[in-house]
């Protein structure tokens, strides 16, 4: 019983991340109807920024650089900004001209943008995993994390900091987009972009602002993850990032209440699994894809979703 | 009365199409109410009625497109709501599309080639192998698809991609498609729209040749001189339900039909 | 109905890939697609005769390596065009029929034949042959099955899926350990032979790879060029269009499905057999990526397009590999490689070939072909 209730304690908690990601994709899925590759590279790059900020010197091409020594919440938050901005930046050169060609092109761009990142890390950063400092605020004296026991299960202070954090963000970002004039253009350019333009919406301001917090997001998990496992290397976001995109479709593509559920779900959904299956750690990997076949053949508007019909 | 009785039974035999009480509805929003519809052989039946009267999705809905809600279709004797798409054309109905849906990059022999396709049954092993049999295949289908492109006026265009035929050209290639699938009926979805008088009177005329080439016509037009010129019966929908069926200037002057499109009070 | 002339205007280039040119150059002919200009097929018949000579005029084994690597690529970037750039479905997991061919042929020879049997393998030389067959037809089998759950699902969530899939894939190779030896992999897979000649030398691997490339792309070229060839096409241009044409795109897409997937089968087999070991580590997503960028910058659709790519891209590439720059920084390939379909999409969707168009007919075989229409073209000189 012990088991399950810190299975789901860790489930719970990578499923905050997924969920973080997930939101990213859902929203910028909702507009433009892009799958965003990059977003895994940009949890990425969320993850070495926040390292970056947080370390006295790191290897940058092989070179020693001297860095700003700053403390993670510091660090954290510029490695948003400046994740949010490369999201902007990706969009405006590699999806906007796009945006009227067939969707097989914007896919492939992707794809392309996708590689490239996972690649650029790598001839920045090295190849090898890059240690995540430890965080004086969740450590102990004797460098393990803060945690405390209820029963026999363990829960890091940190780990709290993640769920936390997580839940606090998606409301902020519901409230933004219930309450707030942009959120309400971004609401409006999901439905219909080219009503909403004539509406006087500027379609495109909306969409980068769509692309600098789901890139924000991104980058947040990436951050967080790092503080979680404790390291961070060019490939690691690939596998979440998928994940994170079957996250959003299980809750509902386009529904941002939906890639949180989703996410949620489907940490728990593999924790337990890995757990609990036979096998199941081996093909941990496979679950989400299992979850997203299973999702799209039967209900393929997700959980949250409304059922759209198929045909134009 | 025994004649008539007589005559309307062996009417309803001739009947190549026919709906009973065919509804189509997408989530609460019911398009079809309900329709009785049916064609006869050699007919051109005329369906008008104002926008978003479910023209197109009676079309829809009998050709396979959308599964209908409730109501049964019977072509041919063969009862088909709810069939695929491919399925029923090749059991023998044809259509064209209100905007015009051609395959872009092929030329216009290969779009009517493909309205061949489930005439002819070449295995991919024959294919590979371009044994005589399959080299004769689609010999036939070159041929007649040729011939179809005569017959609607396209012919020496064949070479060229669909997308850049003028847009008259594109409607008449889309029924020489339609036509290439050797159906026993064509509907027509707007087959006049945009097109200027010498290229609707042209259209006229290849309306009624393909009637008279033993066809069953259902044609849907919001072009009054092509419906009531080709047309032996009008249909008239409106939010959905027939309001009115018969002879072109009966229903012309059907003062239903004219409230439909004017409004009360007109 | 009107009578048609024979002499048709409707084709503006007279082709010469039929009749008495076709009987001269056969391969050429069937590459060509549409098979017009005599600069093409005079192109092609230099390539095919680069291939077939340039092995023996090279020295060292790393040409014939790379040239091997290459009539891969070409076949799975020609395979996979079958269902990206004629279909228009975007499949991302690709790689997976390779694999499965691959491990199709080394379990049967090594786990069955060695192992369970313990048989001597020499006597079973013709089985890699009938393997590229099987295998190939395993592997479509596998296309089917995966194409199935992506037939109601709009593409990008295709994309997904059929991603899902490949990786699904790799991780039962990796994971189920009985069958496939997971991440050691199964070695021991025999050399090609016939009767007692051995394909042990690279040249003569590599002819072997070369052969079953030109059988592969000729029957690409004609199952393409065909009735079945146009169904794919305008399944890919407008499908609600072709289902109402009587063409049953679910079927369709599966039959596409399976033949890419047959010729990646069929090419995983030979490169077993051309390594005599596989890993799950050769299958990666990453490959599927691979393959689909050279489909992408050759150009879909047609079909030189992939062969080019493959020809340009893994060319390049492998003959950079020993570049010591490139040995430092191996990122720089990933670099390019995102860049150039980033770049591509962007500027040249294309790609290099794109704008040749497939003429989507079989053209008449001399047999049939009436004298009338042989003098037309024979007049018109090309």
């Amino acid at each position: 019983m012990s088991q399950l209730a810190q299975q789901l304690v860790n489930g719970l908690m990578i499923g905050c991340l997924y969920a973080l990601i997930a939101v990213g994709y859902t929203m910028v899925y909702g507009i433009i109807e892009l799958i965003n590759f990059a977003f895994g590279e940009l949890f990425m790059f969320g993850a070495f920024i926040t390292i970056m900020m947080m370390s006295p010197d790191i290897s940058l091409f092989g070179q020693t650089v001297s860095m700003p020594h700053l403390n993670f919440f510091l660090a954290i938050i510029i490695a948003m900004v400046v994740v949010g901005i490369m999201g902007v930046v990706i969009e405006r050169l590699a999806y906007r001209p796009l945006r009227n060609a067939p969707r097989l092109a914007a896919l492939i761009s992707a794809i392309g943008v996708s590689i490239l990142l996972q690649n650029v890390a790598q001839a920045i950063f090295g190849s090898q995993q890059v240690p995540f400092p430890d965080i004086p605020l969740f450590t102990t004296a004797l460098g393990a994390p803060k945690a405390f026991s209820v029963g026999s299960v363990e829960i890091t202070y940190f780990q709290v900091f993640v769920v936390v954090i997580t839940v606090t963000a998606m409301l902020l970002l519901n409230l933004f987009v219930q309450r707030t004039r942009m959120g309400r253009a971004m609401r409006a350019s999901a439905q219909d972009k080219s009503t909403a333009a004539l509406m006087g919406v500027n379609v495109n301001k909306v969409i980068a602002v769509t692309f600098l917090i789901g890139s924000a997001m991104g980058a947040l998990a990436g951050g967080l993850y790092g503080g979680v496992y404790h390291s961070a290397w060019p490939l690691m976001g690939f596998n979440p990032g998928l994940k994170a995109f079957i996250a959003a479709v299980l809750g509902g593509i386009g529904n941002i209440p939906g890639a949180f559920l989703g996410g949620l779900l489907l940490g728990v959904i593999e924790a337990l699994g890995s757990a609990y299956l036979p096998l199941g750690s081996q093909y941990r990997d496979a679950i989400a894809f299992v979850i997203l076949i299973l999702i799209l053949s039967f209900r393929p508007s997700g959980l949250l979703g409304s059922t759209v019909s198929q045909k134009a | 009365m025994v004649a008539t009785a007589a005559a309307a039974v062996s009417a309803r035999t001739e009947r190549l199409l026919e709906t009973t009480r065919l509804v189509k509805a997408f989530g609460g929003l019911v398009a079809v109410n309900k329709v009785d519809f049916h064609a006869s052989e050699n007919e051109i039946v005329g369906l008008i009625g104002p926008n978003g009267a479910g023209k197109t999705t009676l079309f829809n809905a009998i050709t396979g497109v959308y599964p209908p809600t409730s109501g049964a279709i019977v072509f041919k004797g063969h009862a088909i709501a709810g069939m695929l798409p491919s399925k029923v054309t090749k059991l023998g109905i044809a259509r064209t599309f209100q905007n015009i849906r051609l395959f872009n990059e092929m030329t216009a022999l290969e779009n009517v080639m493909v309205g061949q396709h489930c005439r002819s049954h070449t295995s991919m092993l024959r294919i590979i192998a371009r044994t005589p049999g399959a080299m004769r295949a689609e010999r036939a289908i070159r041929d007649k698809s040729m011939e179809l492109l005569d017959y609607v006026g396209l012919g020496g265009h064949g070479a060229e991609l669909a997308k850049n035929l003028p847009y008259g050209s594109q409607r008449r290639l889309e029924i020489a498609r339609a036509l290439a699938t050797e159906p026993s009926l064509i509907f027509l979805d707007e087959p006049a729209a945009g097109m200027n008088p010498q290229e609707t009177a042209a259209l006229m005329g290849l309306i009624r040749r393909i009637r008279d080439g033993g066809m069953t016509i259902i044609l849907i037009e919001h072009d009054m001189k092509v419906v009531m010129g080709t047309s032996d019966r009008v249909v008239v929908l409106d939010h959905g339900e027939k309001i009115a069926e018969g002879p072109p200037q009966q229903v012309r002057s059907d003062p239903k039909v004219i409230e439909a499109y004017l409004g009360k009070g007109a | 109905m009107a009578r048609t002339p024979k002499d048709n205007q409707t084709d503006a280039q007279p082709s010469g890939s039929s009749g008495y040119r076709a009987k001269l150059n056969p391969i050429a002919a069937a590459l060509t697609g549409d098979g017009s200009t005599r600069s093409t097929r005079i192109l092609l018949a230099v390539l095919l005769a680069i291939a077939i000579i340039l092995p023996f005029l090279v020295g060292s084994n790393r040409w014939i390596t790379l040239m091997t690597v290459v009539v891969i690529y070409v076949v799975l970037a020609s395979g996979l065009n079958i269902v990206v750039g004629f279909t228009g479905l975007l499949d991302l997991g690709y790689v997976a029929f390779y694999a499965i061919g691959a491990y199709y042929t080394a379990i049967i020879f090594n786990n069955v034949l060695k192992v369970k049997y313990g048989v001597d393998l020499d006597a079973f030389w013709w089985l890699t042959w009938i393997n590229f067959v099987v295998g190939g037809l395993v592997a479509a089998l596998a296309g089917v099955l995966i194409g199935y759950p992506t037939l109601r699902v709009r593409g990008d969530y295709l994309a997904i899926m059929t991603l899902g899939f490949g990786e699904i894939i790799r991780i039962l190779a990796l994971n189920w350990v009985g069958l496939t030896r997971g991440p050691s992999g199964i070695s021991g897979i025999p050399q090609p032979a016939i009767l007692s000649y051995h394909f042990t030398t690279q040249k003569s691997l590599y002819f072997v790879g070369l052969a079953l490339a030109l059988v592969s792309l000729w029957a690409i070229s004609r199952i393409v060029r065909s009735r079945i060839g146009r169904a794919w096409t305008a399944i890919r241009e407008d499908e609600v269009a072709a289902e109402a044409m009587g063409i049953h795109t679910s079927r369709y897409k599966l039959l596409s499905y399976a033949t890419g997937a047959f010729f990646a089968g069929a090419m995983g087999v030979f490169f077993g057999h051309y390594l005599n070991y596989i890993s799950p580590s050769s299958f990666m997503l990453m490959e599927s990526f691979l393959i689909l960028s050279l489909v992408v910058l050759g150009g879909m659709g047609n079909l030189a397009g992939p062969v080019l790519g493959a020809i340009v891209w893994m060319g390049l590439q492998e003959w950079l590999r020993d570049v010591p720059f490139i040995q430092l920084h191996p990122e720089t390939r990933g670099i390019a490689m995102g860049l150039v379909l980033v770049l591509l999409m962007v500027f040249r969707p294309q790609g290099l070939l794109g704008s040749m168009r497939v003429k989507l007919e079989m053209r008449p075989g001399s047999k049939d072909e009436s004298e009338h229409e042989r003098q037309v073209w024979s007049d018109a000189g090309s």
